[in-house]
C-alpha cells in the first residue's frame, strides 16, 4: 500500500491550464518547491509556497507518515537489521 | 461422540461467519480510503488548495502572469484499497440435515478431525486451523470516487494576475 501510494499514478494530477495536458506532482516536487512542467506544452508552473502553505502542511505529515509507516514494514521484514 | 456434538454448527453459520468478517474488512479498507481524503485533501470542511504560477505569452498583451489554484486531493495519489478476492478453504463434515418450520433444509457441518487441533490432554479443542488465502489489491475506482475526481476537475481556478513586461 504504501509503495502504491508513491507509485500509483493513475487517479491523480490536473489538467494544463494551456493544453489540458494531465499534470502529474510527485509529493517531493510539491515539498521542495521545485517548479513543475507540463509534458504537453513545456509550460513552467511555479509553487506559491506562501500561498500553499496549507497543503505543504499537510503533505509533509502525510510523507513524515509514510516514512514512518514504511520503516517500521522494513524493520518487520528484517528484524535483525538495525 | 461428545466431541462431533461440541463442534457441530450450521454450514451457513460457519460460512457466513468468515464471509461477514471479509465484508468487514472490506469496509475497514474503504473507511481508510475515506479517511485519507477527509484528512488530507480537506480542513474543516474546506478543500486544501495548492497555488501555482505560471507565465503565457498574450498576442498584442505580452507576458501575463496566472495563478492556478489545484486542489491537493488532485495532486497526491489516492489509495484505494479492497479485497479483490478471498478464498476459503476447509474441509467439512455433514453431520445432520434437518428441517424447521420454513422447510429450507439446514445442513449442520462437523469441521473435519485432520484439521481439529488436539488438546495435550488428547481431548479434542474447539479451536482449528481453518486455512484461508486473502488477496488484496488496489481496485477499481467506485464510481462515487470518480465523481469526486470531476468535481475536484471543477474546482481548478485560474486567476489572472497583473501584467508583468519581460
Amino acid at each position: 500500500m504504501l509503495q502504491g501510494l508513491k507509485a500509483q499514478s493513475d487517479n491523480h494530477g490536473f489538467p494544463c491550464p494551456c493544453c489540458s495536458f494531465k499534470i502529474k506532482a510527485t509529493i517531493e516536487q510539491i515539498l521542495t518547491g521545485s517548479s513543475i512542467f507540463c509534458g504537453g506544452c513545456g509550460l513552467k508552473l511555479d509553487i506559491d509556497r506562501q500561498g500553499s502553505a496549507q497543503a505543504i502542511d499537510a503533505l509533509r505529515t502525510l510523507n513524515e507518515a509514510v516514512a514512518q509507516a514504511e520503516s517500521q514494514v522494513a524493520k518487520a521484514k528484517n528484524p535483525g537489521a538495525r | 461422540m461428545a466431541d462431533s456434538t461440541v463442534s457441530q454448527i450450521p454450514l451457513s453459520q460457519l460460512v457466513g461467519s468468515l464471509v461477514r468478517d471479509i465484508v468487514d474488512a472490506d469496509g475497514m479498507a474503504a473507511k481508510a480510503t475515506s479517511d485519507f481524503i477527509q484528512n488530507v485533501g480537506f480542513d474543516k470542511g474546506e478543500l486544501r488548495m495548492v497555488q501555482f504560477s505560471y507565465q503565457q505569452v498574450v498576442p498584442g498583451a505580452g507576458v501575463k502572469r496566472y495563478t492556478v489554484s489545484v486542489p491537493l486531493l488532485t495532486l497526491v495519489p489516492i489509495p484505494i484499497l479492497g479485497i479483490e478476492k478471498a478464498e476459503i478453504s476447509f474441509t467439512t463434515t455433514i453431520v445432520e440435515m434437518s428441517q424447521d418450520d420454513s422447510q429450507v433444509p439446514r445442513l449442520h457441518a462437523k469441521l473435519a478431525a485432520d484439521l481439529a487441533s488436539t488438546k495435550s490432554d488428547g481431548g479434542m479443542s474447539e479451536t482449528t486451523d481453518v486455512k484461508f488465502t486473502l488477496t488484496m489489491a488496489r481496485s477499481d475506482v467506485p464510481a462515487g470516487l470518480t465523481g469526486i475526481f470531476g468535481l475536484l476537475g471543477n474546482n481548478i481556478q485560474v486567476t489572472g494576475a497583473p501584467a508583468k513586461q519581460e
